[in-house]
């Protein structure tokens, strides 16, 4: 590549005969620069500021405060080292207006340096932004530490909801499983119950016919069973079946054990509650049938049945 | 009337007849294209291998190879035919050339500067730089590898590079649109209701830097880069993972639109200068006043 047209101090040489035409402050000599390359090449004041100062520590240029501004001048000295290079400036102004190829190459390293200067300016910038504006005052490694933890706590959080939703579904889970065995239990019990009334009504009613008396033996057995059913759907012993169970239910009733009932009323301590209790009511219906079937029936005693009967399953499905 | 050279070593011409458009398609080297008063100047200051073919015809100046086409600049070719003739030719061909042309170059390796022209400009290059400077007209630049430096531009940019790094500054007054792969953006915008500027960048970092007070909405995303703002009216979100700036500074008039995938992003803000930020021991007010200065000189 050629040669740039300020190599090797050649820009210095030029600004020193700037200043040498008159004193300047720093936006003129820029001006200037500008100017004398037919506005081709605009140095940018990161090149020519700097190169001021320099010229002043050596004592070549001199500055003074106007207006708030500095007006640099050439020293004697300065005045000198322009003399005595005066035909390497001669060369210099020459090429300046020659050289369109050393114009370009002087702007692209200008460019490029005042680029690199920016993008490193930015740079500390956007790092230091970083620090202040999201994590406090420390270094980039802490600001990974910090969103680390940052993101630990929330990982945590996370992880303790989910723990805390886990364990209340667990909860959930077992108070469903702790009343759906209590109801199995009621069932159960109500079950039993229904079956040893069921057993005892039925033997009752078949006293009655045994002695010839059907008519009193099953209004008497029917209004005994739907006494007893309508007990058994009290709410009250749904809920505690252990206790009303026992209490309301009448003398002979509840001191029948189970091991004492009659086949028919046996269910399956496991099995289905409502296929236990549909085939334990199968069980009671063939019961009265067979009893009704072997001592007839009449109108009257029918629709005592009937009104009964009604009265027990509204009962029953009352909880 | 057409006019036509074969330059085969170093060479200066000169123009007779007006220049409204260049075209400058080369390999290694160099182009510059400058704005200066007519007539149009050319000065080939070095040259190797084959010779460059310099035509005008009816105000359009076309410097290239006897064998290269504008085709071979575009993007999927580009790579297949450097590799060929990247050794074998080099020039440093600049131009001074009147401001309003329009001015196309394509170049393999070869440096580009294009300065103080106020027509379209477009840029094709792989691995060559581009420097732009007081470029007034539209710019639309292409490199792979090659950065892309503007400075003082004031017309629209529009910029594509796939490694290349951009930076704008000194200002722009028309939109900058840009794209890049893995190029870090730099960007210093010096007005505070500048235009629309919107960068997108896989894993580059996004640098912008706004005076204050500001005039510009801004909305900055990245899927997984570390994000910065030094503008309190902005609400930096999103602790990790995805991250976003979102905020409207002033009344809003420009956008700025910022999306990476992995680059990080900074928004900035641009200190308070009225000297020059590289040398702050000096206090001398750049742009204040400079009449009063001349006068008292």
């Amino acid at each position: 590549m050629s040669r740039p047209v300020f190599a090797h101090g050649r820009l210095r040489l030029y600004l020193l005969k700037l200043l040498d035409e008159a004193p300047r402050h720093g936006y003129e000599v820029i001006r200037l620069l500008e100017e004398r390359f037919h506005g081709l090449y605009a140095p940018s004041a990161g090149t020519v500021y700097p190169r001021l100062a320099k010229l002043e520590q050596e004592g070549l240029v001199e500055h003074s405060m106007e207006g708030g501004r500095k007006v640099y001048r050439i020293t004697p000295a300065g005045h000198a080292e322009l003399e005595a290079r005066a035909a390497e400036l001669a060369e210099l102004e020459a090429e300046i207006h020659d050289s369109v190829s050393q114009l370009a190459d002087q702007i692209r390293e200008d460019v490029r340096d005042s680029a690199q200067d920016l993008r490193e300016e930015m740079r500390r910038a956007a790092k230091e932004s970083r620090r202040q504006t999201r994590f406090g005052e420390d270094a980039s490694w802490r600001t990974d530490r910090e969103s680390w933890q940052r993101a630990k706590e929330e990982w945590r959080e996370a992880k303790e909801q989910a723990r805390e939703q886990t364990r209340e579904a667990k909860e959930q889970a077992r108070s469903a499983k702790e009343e759906a065995r209590e109801a199995k239990e009621q069932a159960r019990a109500v079950r039993e119950q229904a079956g040893r009334e069921a057993r005892r009504i039925g033997e009752q009613i078949k006293a009655h016919v045994r002695s010839g008396d059907w008519p009193s033996g099953l209004s008497e057995g029917l209004s005994e069973l739907t006494k007893t059913l309508s007990g058994l759907a009290d709410s009250s012993r749904w809920s505690s079946p252990a206790n009303g169970g026992t209490a309301d239910a009448p003398a002979g009733a509840g001191a029948a054990a189970p091991q004492d009932l009659p086949p028919w009323t046996r269910v399956d301590p496991d099995g289905e509650p409502l296929r236990e209790l549909s085939a334990l009511l199968d069980r009671f219906r063939d019961e009265v049938r067979d009893s009704a079937r072997d001592a007839g029936v009449n109108r009257d005693s029918l629709d005592h049945a009937r009104t009964v009967l009604a009265d027990a399953a509204s009962r029953l499905r009352r909880r | 009337m057409s006019e036509k050279w074969t330059v085969s070593e170093p060479q200066k011409i000169t123009f007779g007849e007006p220049v409204r458009r260049v075209k400058v398609r080369t390999i290694a080297g160099a182009v510059n294209v400058v704005a200066g008063e007519a007539p149009a100047r050319l000065e080939i200051s070095e040259i190797d291998g084959a010779p460059l073919e310099v035509t005008v015809d009816d105000g359009e100046l076309l410097i290239t190879y006897e064998d290269l086409q504008w085709k071979d600049f575009q993007w999927k070719a580009l790579s297949r035919f450097i590799d060929g003739w990247r050794q074998k030719r080099r020039a440093v061909v600049s131009l001074i050339v009147p401001a309003g042309v329009e001015v196309e170059i394509g170049a393999a390796s070869s440096d580009t500067v294009v300065s103080g022209i106020a027509g379209k400009v477009r840029t094709n290059t792989a691995s060559g730089d581009v420097t732009l400077v007081r470029v007034s007209g539209p710019v639309d630049a292409n490199t792979v590898s090659g950065a892309v430096e503007a400075h003082g531009t004031s017309g629209g940019l529009k910029i594509n590079t796939v490694s290349g790094a951009l930076t704008v500054f000194a200002g722009t007054s028309g939109a900058l649109k840009a794209n890049s792969v893995s190029g870090a953006m730099t960007v210093d915008l010096d007005r505070p209701a500048a235009a629309d500027v919107e960068l997108t960048n896989v894993s580059g970092e996004v640098a912008v830097r706004i005076p204050a007070p500001a005039d510009t909405q801004v909305r900055a995303d990245t899927t997984s880069g570390s994000i910065s703002s030094s503008f309190d009216q902005l609400q930096v979100s999103g602790t990790w993972g995805a991250k976003r700036i979102t905020g409207t500074l002033g009344s809003g008039t420009s956008r700025l639109k910022i999306t990476t995938v992995s680059g990080s992003v900074a928004v900035l803000r641009r200190p308070d200068e009225d000297d020059n930020p590289s040398a702050p021991e000096d206090s001398i007010p750049l742009a204040i006043d400079h009449q009063k200065g001349a006068d008292e000189a």
